[in-house]
């Protein structure tokens, strides 16, 4: 499936054009609760990152998870949590389990690659404005 | 290609939610709530088919985790 490159509202490029991004409509739940973000899809993070925020949303107790930093380019780290949550990526059939690594930050949700790029095949072709995401062949 | 409804949010993200956590329409018609925080958002809007979206200000490169 192919999808477009979504118009960062306002924000121009160095050369002036628009700036795009690689966002996608993802279904996140775990049990009954279920939430939906624009999401960006980020092939240089290592894990999904998230705010904080949706593990309370979803009752994960941060206390009974476990602990990893978060390195990113300002090169400081940012302490934080792991758990697992359930993923469905707008016009793809199947749901996925996949870790998350949640931050107490307003970081965007980020579809990093642990889980996500493993599962499917991804291909990023800026140059006319769309990303692929398929399944992966097994 | 599906048609996508987010190719192109401008319609309905204007200046004013720069920089803020925003819950829209699931037919992505108009912006339902708004607030700096996710956290507070979810306080104000938790509809399940809102769709959330952190609106990142205008005048600055983004490079996650920065």
């Amino acid at each position: 499936m192919k999808y477009r490159y979504s118009v960062a509202s306002g924000q121009l490029n160095t050369d002036g054009t628009y700036t795009k991004r690689p966002i996608v409509e993802v279904e996140i739940s775990k049990g009954s609760q279920r939430r939906k973000f624009l999401s960006l899809i980020d092939s240089g993070a290592d894990q999904i990152i998230m705010p904080a925020a949706i593990a309370e949303v979803f009752g994960i107790d941060r206390n009974s998870c476990t602990r990893r930093s978060v390195m990113g380019v300002s090169m400081e780290s940012i302490a934080g949590f792991v758990a697992e949550l359930t993923f469905r990526i707008q016009h793809q059939p199947e749901a996925f389990a996949a870790p998350v690594v949640f931050l107490d930050t307003d970081v965007p949700v980020l579809m990093g690659r642990e889980g996500f790029f493993d599962r499917y095949r991804i291909k990023f072709e800026q140059d006319h404005d769309t990303f692929e995401i398929s399944r992966k062949l097994t | 290609m599906k048609d996508q409804l987010t190719a192109d949010l401008s319609g309905i993200l204007d200046s004013s939610y720069e920089n803020k956590w925003v819950a829209i329409a699931a037919d992505y018609s108009r912006v339902v709530a708004a607030a700096p925080t996710l956290s507070a958002l979810m306080h104000i809007a938790s509809d399940p088919d809102l769709i959330y979206h952190r609106v990142l200000p205008r005048d600055v490169s983004f490079a996650p985790l920065a």
